[in-house]
């Protein structure tokens, strides 16, 4: 098998194990039959409320979300052509932010269960005026990030605003709900976004050969038969969408959109064909570790699983540092 | 070093214009308070209790604004001249976050509690950050990428405040106060604080002045800088190591304050050209009333509620880096 | 069927190109030079199609405003000055990029763009680097890994961006050599480039260019004489036959 072979499956196995550790740990912590057995229905003790009702539906939905979260960094990355770019850059973490506090200011009395919607509409909100204000001047890569973290800073801004100008006890739900956390989400978060988050996911994978010619800069792909601006812009709404439904119902896991393809390309190279299924992986795999870990840490305290991701950062910054020095001098 | 002459001279008309903008916010920012009926005279009553509130609260916050606009000013002033890239600032390169989290660190971990040591905390902390930075922008092997310097700063301030969220997390939550350190605020400094700060703004001046024109050769690139006698390698070091220490004593002070850095030293240039030998004096003039006028702001806009002071400056520098985004031609 | 181009104007700011009408024939290898600044490259990303302009370019009766992009690549191919280079992918597998405009979403290789792909790389010489990474071969090796792309394309019009530019000399002729080869098996060619010697050596016909405007067109001979190189490029020099080519070449003057 090739070496490229083992690596995929070796991120299967792990993604996998992953998934297991995610079923059996916690505040109670289940052993690996008993979690074979409800799953399969098999003879034998069983757990069923905790396994079925709490930790199945988080896992799965721990393994949709790293997967759209890798894809759309790994859109972004192939768009700005920048390893270091991730979904942050065009605004929907700030923007998502943003439009939970102002849900919460604007109108109180709606329930907190509306609140997907508000960070969901705000993170697009925030990406098509950061496409928009760089469109008009040639969206060039450069302009693009520039344009974006210039708008995150000010829906960054405009959220500091709102938080130390009014009393905070509204919004200490809703932050907490927006530090990117698993805790809670059961069945009906699921049910809310799998359908689209599936679809998007399918359609990302299917683009890789686009995303390739891109890479090549405007002038090679136009001449290689590509739309350039059609092709930015629907992958743009494609990265955009893949992060704002994730935010949606678990809030901001920071770094999985820069750390999972950046792990692949320098696992693996190469084109996307094999790029964009490897960067799913390890952000399936980062995803579901992050929130095992931060229910197995201190058990029954649970760190939520954005933290956990942030943490991972700091390790992830020593290997850029290492691979860029490489490179240079290569 | 001071030759005005050579470079044009010195446009007096316009510089009396920018001390007394800063006279007039320095004014401002003495006179609003929470207590309407404590004016600028009060300064001079004596024994009196608006003497006291004027003498020990609004003139030592006043005098803090002004360090800490003259630090940061200075600290972008040098950053955007060793990385050649005019978005450099302490809080777009990471280093603000990382003086925090360092000074955070010192407060929840070490058991330093003497100021001296958590500003030089804040100070390792800001280092560190910037480092990485630059690291990751290519810096030590020599090819320093605009676009990724900026990336990268992003990436290692995220982080950085991620951590400091974090860790002020596992300190039993004291959100409010720990939100409002965290995008800066100067409501609760004292004269203690501000013999901590002022001591720096003024060495840092005086180191900064004493770079200028090393921070001028830098501009023509590494290898014409050092055929010009001025090693860039040891500009870089010496430039990086005044402005963590900027940093880190603003940081320490009044915790993250960002734009500070990025929208002063570009209305300067703005105003008497890229000598870095002239702009050395007046971004501090200039960062110094950016900051008092800021506080005036943040005392004055929703009273009696006051906004922490780096809302007000993010509130004002955020549009601003916006625009340059938006419209600065120079960007590929 | 030639390259027309009617009226073609546009540009930037700082700069504005034509109006330039004129017309390219096929067959042939048409030379585009003049100063640094003078719009040569501009012009030719006009005709690929890649920079808007009012006016109208038509190749091979195609107009390239108004044909689908797709369609326009299967006609014509673009080799751009300083093409990207995505670092971690292979030589075949950037050479196969050039089969794209054929190829369906998936980029799926059928046998017959694996023959076209290995043809171009043996033209291009490049076959024994083709599992090496971009990223491990020299400056002259990458541009001739491009012309290979550009082969591939398999395009009865091609355009040719400086792409002399980072070779050493004998790869530099090589090149052209290759783009005279192209030539004479009925491919068009309009290359820009920098060394007037060459464009007249290689040249079947000459534009030459200056501050955004068409200033001669013609054959080497006719084109390059010690007055138009005053005039253009402000030397004075002294016009005589390449010894080996009978093309002009040309010496500036002792003053």
């Amino acid at each position: 098998m090739t070496r490229d072979g083992l690596v995929f499956v070796a991120l299967v196995v792990g993604v996998l194990l992953a998934s297991i550790w995610s079923l059996s740990a916690g505040a109670v912590a289940i052993e690996w039959s008993v979690i074979a057995n409800t799953l399969f229905d098999l003879d034998g003790p069983k757990q069923d409320y905790i396994i079925l009702k709490s930790r199945l539906p988080r896992t799965v939905l721990a393994l949709l979300t790293g997967a759209s979260l890798a894809l759309s960094g790994a859109i972004v990355q192939a768009l700005l052509r920048n390893p270091l770019a991730s979904p942050k850059i065009i605004g929907i973490n700030s923007g998502a932010a943003l439009g939970v506090c102002l849900m919460v200011l604007l109108l109180p009395s709606v329930s907190l269960a509306y609140l997907p919607i508000a960070a969901i509409a705000g993170g697009i909100l925030a990406a098509t005026i950061i496409y928009i204000g760089a469109d008009l001047r040639g969206a060039s890569p450069a302009r693009l990030v520039l344009v974006g973290i210039a708008v995150g800073f000010l829906c960054d801004a405009g959220v500091d605003f709102i938080l130390v100008t009014s009393s905070d006890a509204q919004f200490s739900a809703p932050l907490i709900w927006l530090t990117g956390s698993l805790w809670a989400r059961g069945w009906t978060h699921l049910g809310l976004v799998w359908p689209w988050l599936l679809v998007c996911i399918a359609i990302a994978l299917s683009l890789f050969y686009r995303l390739d010619l891109l890479r090549l800069g405007p002038q090679t792909a136009s001449g290689l038969g590509e739309n350039v601006r059609a092709a930015r812009l629907s992958l743009m709404i494609l990265a955009v969408l893949l992060a704002a439904l994730s935010v949606s119902v678990v809030g901001v896991l920071g770094f999985v959109g820069l750390i999972a393809p950046h792990i692949a390309r320098t696992v693996l190279g190469g084109g996307h064909a094999r790029l964009l299924p490897c960067a799913m992986l390890i952000g399936m795999g980062l995803v579901v570790w992050a929130d095992a870990i931060g229910r197995a840490i201190a058990p029954p305290i649970e760190v939520s699983a954005g933290i956990v991701t942030a943490l991972l950062g700091a390790p992830f910054f020593v290997m850029i540092m290492i691979t860029t020095q490489r490179k240079i001098r290569a | 070093m001071m030759q005005f002459r050579a470079s044009g001279g010195v446009r007096w008309p316009r510089l009396s214009l920018l001390i007394l903008a800063c006279c007039l916010c320095a004014y401002a920012s003495i006179t609003t308070g929470g207590r309407g009926d404590v004016g600028f005279w009060d300064l001079f009553a004596r024994d009196t209790l608006a003497a006291s509130v004027m003498w020990d609260i609004r003139l030592p916050r006043t005098v803090v604004a002004m360090c800490i606009g003259v630090n940061l000013g200075l600290a972008g002033l040098i950053l955007q001249a060793v990385t050649r890239n005019p978005l450099a600032s302490p809080a777009i390169l990471g280093v603000n976050q990382g003086a925090a989290l360092g000074l955070v660190f010192g407060l929840v971990f070490a058991p330093v509690s003497n100021a001296l040591g958590l500003q030089t905390l804040a100070i390792v902390g800001a280092f560190t950050a910037g480092f990485i930075t630059f690291a990751i922008a290519g810096g030590l092997g020599g090819r320093l990428d605009g676009l990724r310097l900026v990336l990268g700063g992003v990436a290692v301030g995220a982080f950085a405040y991620a951590m400091v969220r974090f860790t002020f997390t596992l300190e039993d939550d004291l959100s409010r106060q720990v939100l409002r350190w965290t995008v800066g605020s100067i409501t609760d400094v004292r004269w203690d604080d501000v013999k901590l700060i002022v001591v720096w703004a003024g060495g840092g001046l005086i180191a900064t002045a004493f770079i200028a024109q090393r921070l001028n050769l830098m501009a023509l690139g590494e290898a014409s800088s050092a055929g010009l006698g001025a090693d860039p390698r040891m500009t870089l070091l010496m430039g990086a190591f005044v402005a963590a220490v900027l940093t880190g004593t603003s940081v320490a002070v009044a915790g993250p304050i960002a734009f500070v850095g990025l929208v002063v030293p570009h209305v300067c240039r703005m105003l008497i050209g890229p000598d870095h030998r002239r702009l050395v004096f007046v971004v501090p003039i200039i960062g110094a009333t950016l900051m008092m006028a800021a506080d005036g702001v943040s005392k004055w806009l929703t009273a009696p509620i006051e906004i922490p002071v780096g809302v007000v400056v993010a509130l004002i520098g955020a549009p601003f880096f916006l625009c340059q985004a938006l419209f600065a031609d120079d960007i590929e | 069927m030639s390259i027309d181009l009617n009226d073609v104007q546009g540009g930037h700011a700082s700069f504005q190109l034509g109006p330039i009408t004129t017309q390219i024939a096929t067959g042939q290898l048409t030379a585009l030079i003049g100063p640094n600044g003078c719009g040569k490259s501009t012009l030719l990303n006009m005709i690929a199609g890649v920079l808007p302009q009012t006016g109208r370019i038509a190749i091979g009766g195609l107009d390239v405003a108004q044909t689908p992009r797709r369609t326009l690549a299967k006609h014509v191919t673009l080799l751009a000055q300083n093409p990207v280079v995505p670092p971690a992918i292979s030589v075949e597998q950037l050479v196969h990029y050039g089969r794209a405009p054929h190829q369906n979403m998936f980029g799926m290789r059928s046998s017959a763009d694996v023959q076209i792909v290995g043809d171009a790389m043996d033209a291009a010489g490049i076959s024994d680097l083709k599992d090496r990474k971009l990223s491990q071969i020299s400056g002259g090796q990458r541009q001739r890994v491009f012309i290979a792309m550009g082969i591939a394309q398999d395009t009865p019009y091609l355009l040719f961006d400086e792409p002399t530019s980072f070779l050493d000399i004998r790869f530099q002729y090589e090149t052209l050599d290759l783009l005279a080869a192209l030539t004479r098996r009925g491919k068009t060619c309009v290359v820009v480039l920098h060394d007037i010697a060459q464009a007249a050596r290689y040249a079947d016909t000459l534009i030459v260019m200056g501050e955004g405007r068409m200033l001669a067109k013609g054959t080497p001979r006719d084109v390059v004489t010690s007055g138009l190189i005053r005039d253009v490029y402000g030397l004075k020099v002294r016009v005589y036959d390449d010894p080996e080519t009978g093309t002009p070449v040309m010496t500036p003057c002792v003053i």
